[in-house]
């Protein structure tokens, strides 16, 4: 008998005793054609079997894709809801430092108001005004309650939002910041140096969004120098052209940000305040005003720094702005 | 060790049996067809020559003899012990929750005796959980002890099983043998072949090897989706499709098989425990993915070994059987070639196969190809 290769084929001859096919009888190769026929049906279920399973599992990948499309799309679009939150809670915060601000402003006109108005009283209780201290005293009046109108709008113009993008001289608006923190920039014995205060930066951008940001960091350089004890307190301003950007350099000489921590104080709820003073946001929200509707860049290091020939050592952000073209 | 092999086929034996192996320390391991009443004749004839003998058995979804697969047949293997003890354990129960209170029976029972060294375990294939049992057993085994076996068969109809125990043909049983002494080698090994494919899925909802729902939709419509056509004749159509298992705190994944579904439930019954979380897939294999799984489980077996003279016992899953169809005796012919010509091998198609499965613990196994080889050292 001719010797067969397909060992499927050898056993089933092997299995109906078929040797010789010169003797085959009826009955044996009908019996042959059933085993033959029995693996072409398997071969055929196993063809239909694996092709409808890959089938199947084409349609489930393709689904899982979409659904994993929608997943993704689920993800953002609870994300963006999170950051219009931060955003929300940010400006609280913020609104929050700005309160404190205003009463650090208005504790000195109001008690100007107050000695002047008591003084008066006195005065024409004891007969003893004239007409011309009356109007003296009303002037004053008059110069403080301007002080303390110039104060809201200083503080109204910081919560506008800016509409478009306009030329604004970052120094100017770096200048009207410090307005703000000065009283309690003093009242902390914290010198701010900013001999570069008539200079000319010229940048295309979001005046308010930036005064928010510098005042979040001139914030935090105060609340790091005040429990600090050292004989001077700076925090100095710089400014310097690098290519087609303008750098902002704000240095302070607390000793600078633990290493441990120096790569996360721009990540959302980082704070090492106690958490009746820090939300965690304030550095978050300088990165996202700066990096995306700037276009900017803002990173921190810790550096010595100069101030009148004497070397100091401390956290140092810089702030990178595009010029003007 | 003396030793023995039989086919028992169309009312004949392939050979004569040999009573001069018959005495206390023989043991004869029988695998037959799952309709008994075409071998009661053949246990009457082994019982009446090996009267001094210890007879155990079960039914099959297909018997092997040397490198051959039959159905309807009764394969036999006779050892006769020369310096090895052995013991025989019969439990029985009556609910499949008894099924981890039996392994731990097996092994209290067993261990009573000094020098145990290995546990061969038949056990009914419908109404046990083999996962349970292998836990049971686990929990009370001291260390070193071998642990090889499987479930009784029954072709791919998952009707009725059998265990043959003291002359008689039991369900609801579980027999087990233990061997003793410095004299006896057993070594066990289990290898698959299956690779999973599609989606990675988790279990939602299970209740011990009953499964309900992956990721939230019916386990049942799932595998109906995947068979298609063939979904007619599940249960045994499932086990194209195998489930490989990760429970949690587990890097080994284990393979598990269909036994039975619930349409009304849409669930689906596996071997094994299927726990809620565990990450699963679906399996798939070609012809030549399970014959090389068989030929790697021989390759493990022996690895470092040069055993001349032994019996190899192989229990393959019935789903593999499926898959393979007539090129099933590929695999057993892979397994039986890389023998020496001293070592004989019988076996059997299972509805599970329990090997070692970590240091000191074994497992239910499912689709694997599990080989345990026995032989005496004097």
């Amino acid at each position: 008998m001719e010797e067969l290769d397909n060992k499927v084929l050898k056993r089933q001859l092997k299995k109906l005793d078929i040797s010789d096919y010169s003797n085959l009888s009826e009955t044996k190769f009908k019996q042959f054609l059933q085993i033959v026929q029995q693996t072409y049906d398997e071969m055929d279920n196993n063809v239909y079997r694996l092709e409808n399973s890959l089938d199947v599992s084409s349609k489930e990948l393709n689904d899982l894709t979409q659904n994993l499309e929608i997943r993704i799309e689920e993800e953002l679009s609870k994300n963006r809801e999170k950051d219009k939150q931060l955003l929300i809670q940010a400006k609280f915060a913020a609104m929050g430092e700005m309160i404190a601000n205003i009463a650090h402003q208005w504790r000195q006109p109001l008690s100007g108001i107050s000695t002047v108005a008591s003084s008066m009283l006195v005065q024409i209780e004891l007969e003893l005004t004239s007409l011309e201290e009356a109007k003296k005293s009303y002037e004053k009046i008059l110069e403080f309650t301007g002080y303390l109108t110039q104060t809201i709008e200083d503080f109204r113009d910081y919560f506008k939002k800016d509409k478009y993008p306009r030329e604004f001289n970052i120094v100017d608006c770096m200048n009207k910041t410090i307005n703000i923190v000065e009283i309690s920039y003093k009242n902390s014995g914290i010198k701010i140096v900013n001999s570069q205060k008539n200079q000319e930066y010229l940048s295309l951008g979001f005046q308010n969004e930036l005064k928010q940001v510098l005042i979040n960091i001139l914030n935090n350089a105060k609340d790091a120098l005040i429990p600090k004890d050292l004989k001077e307190k700076f925090v100095k301003i710089e400014y310097k052209k690098e290519g087609l950007n303008s750098i902002i350099s704000i240095y302070d000489n607390a000793g600078g940000i633990p290493k441990d921590i120096i790569d996360n104080i721009f990540e959302p709820y980082f704070t090492t305040k106690h958490k009746s003073q820090g939300t965690g946001l304030g550095l978050y929200m300088c990165k996202q005003i700066i990096e995306n509707h700037a276009n900017g860049e803002i990173i921190v290091e810790n550096k010595d720094f100069e101030v009148d020939g004497k070397s100091y050592f401390g956290a140092c952000f810089n702030i990178k702005l595009k010029n003007k073209e | 060790m003396k030793k023995a092999t039989y086919l028992y086929k169309n009312g004949v034996w392939n050979k004569e049996l040999d009573g001069s192996l018959d005495s206390e320390q023989t043991l004869i391991l029988c695998f037959g067809t799952s309709n008994h009443p075409l071998i009661e004749e053949a246990f009457n004839y082994l019982s009446s020559i090996f009267k001094n003998s210890t007879i155990i058995g079960c039914s099959t979804s297909g018997e092997i003899y040397q490198d051959e697969l039959f159905e309807g047949c009764l394969s036999v293997a006779i050892l006769k012990f020369e310096k090895t003890r052995f013991k025989l354990n019969k439990e029985r129960f009556e609910d499949i929750s008894q099924s981890y209170e039996v392994g731990i029976n097996i092994v209290t029972k067993l261990q009573e005796e000094e020098d145990l060294k290995s546990i061969f375990i038949l056990s009914d294939g419908l109404f046990i959980n083999g996962s349970k049992l292998t836990k049971g057993i686990n929990s009370c085994l001291k260390e070193g002890v071998i642990v090889s076996g499987g479930l009784a068969g029954d072709d791919d109809r998952f009707e009725k099983t059998w265990i043959f125990v003291d002359g008689q043909f039991i369900s609801h049983c579980v027999v087990s043998i233990g061997l003793y002494g410095e004299n006896i080698n057993v070594f066990s090994s289990s290898y698959g072949g299956w690779k999973q494919f599609g989606i990675n899925r988790i279990v939602t909802n299970a209740i011990d090897n009953t499964l309900f729902e992956i990721d939230d939709k019916p386990a049942l419509r799932i595998y109906k989706d995947y068979l298609g056509e063939n979904s007619k004749n599940l249960p045994a159509s499932g086990l194209f499709f195998p489930l490989m298992v990760k429970e949690k705190g587990y890097e080994k994944p284990k393979v598990r098989t269909i036994l039975s579904i619930d349409e009304d439930k849409q669930s689906i019954t596996f071997a094994g425990d299927i726990p809620v979380g565990s990450e699963v897939m679906l399996m798939k294999a070609s012809f030549a993915d399970l014959v090389n799984g068989a030929y790697k489980s021989g390759e493990e077996l022996l690895f470092g070994k040069n055993v001349e003279d032994g019996i190899s016992i192989a229990i393959s899953c019935v789903g593999r059987k499926l898959v393979l169809g007539q090129k099933t005796e590929d695999e057993i012919d892979a397994v039986y070639k890389q023998f020496n010509s001293g070592v004989e091998q019988i076996g059997y198609y299972s509805y599970g196969e329990i090997a070692p499965f970590i240091e000191n613990e074994c497992d239910l196994y499912n689709q694997t190809m599990t080989l345990t080889l026995i032989w005496e050292t004097i």
